[in-house]
């Protein structure tokens, strides 16, 4: 695979809007999504999603044109929330991942969810409680479902955008799934299940 | 196209664990897609285990995207965009 990334381009004004108006503009509802989902805040939201349409700007000719434009966005924005959110951010962000995956790697836990959570319950789940279970996962948990399940990025696209091995990203969204069903298996029981 | 033997086509359940995540997610091979299938015909566990991953997926889908972006931010980018020439 060829390094087409690293060639820099040198767009005109004309050109910039073009590619701004055109092919990163049209993502801003998944980038504010994205943003809420990692803030829990909308005011920080739109301030993560400005920032990081202001670096896209700065950085254009970094951008190669019919390239992934979204999946760009969202590095961006992830390395942003990293840098500059997460540190101020209420929310527990770091996750000891040797505890969890000590205890998510068994495979008695990982039968003992999949065969206590039924796809009925899961059917029933209209109203906030999948996304609350989403939401109380650990920040990288979180939004390894988020650019997976929700925004559809593939796990190539994903190992570039957080910067980890392809195999990190399957194991990680694997045991985030595993925390989700344990979440669920709690709402199901709630509901009767 | 060349005749599977019949040891190709059984598939262990740990590889079929491994599988269907890429099999959820789409992002399996076809002959990836056809094992797993034949496998889960007589594999009740891992049948379920799809089922239930699907249905996760697809709840995640309905439910978690619902934040669009508030009207006012679209301009403010616009205009901070005006700034920044």
């Amino acid at each position: 695979m060829t390094e087409a990334a690293e060639v820099r381009k040198n767009y005109n004004d004309v050109e910039k809007q073009r590619i701004f108006d055109g092919e990163f503009m049209p993502h801003v509802d998944s980038m504010y999504n994205f943003a809420y989902r990692l803030t829990f805040d909308e005011d920080d939201a739109k301030d993560l999603v400005q920032d990081t349409y202001m670096k896209a700007f700065r950085f254009i000719n970094s951008f190669q044109e019919g390239t992934n434009a979204k999946a760009w966005l969202f590095r961006i924005l992830k390395n942003s929330f990293i840098n500059e959110y997460r540190k101020k951010s209420k929310q527990p962000t770091k996750v000891d991942y040797q505890e969890v995956e000590t205890f998510y790697n068994s495979d008695d836990v990982d039968e003992k969810i999949t065969t206590d959570l039924r796809v009925d319950a899961v059917q029933d789940m209209i109203g906030d409680e999948v996304s609350n279970a989403l939401n109380s996962l650990a920040v990288d948990f979180r939004t390894v479902i988020i650019l997976c399940d929700l925004e559809g990025f593939t796990y190539e696209e994903m190992a570039k955008i957080l910067d980890i091995p392809i195999g990190t990203v399957r194991s990680r969204l694997h045991r985030a799934r595993n925390l989700l069903k344990d979440k669920l298996k709690s709402y199901a029981q709630s509901m009767g299940y | 196209m060349p005749r599977m033997q019949p040891e190709e086509k059984k598939l262990e359940v740990e590889e079929c664990q491994q599988l269907l995540q890429l099999i959820v997610d789409g992002q399996a091979t076809p002959e990836q897609t056809i094992a797993f299938q034949e496998h889960i015909c007589s594999c009740k566990k891992c049948d379920e285990k799809f089922k239930l991953d699907s249905a996760i997926k697809e709840a995640i889908k309905k439910t978690c995207g619902c934040h669009q972006a508030p009207q006012e931010l679209v301009s403010t980018i616009q205009g901070a965009l005006q700034n920044l020439r």
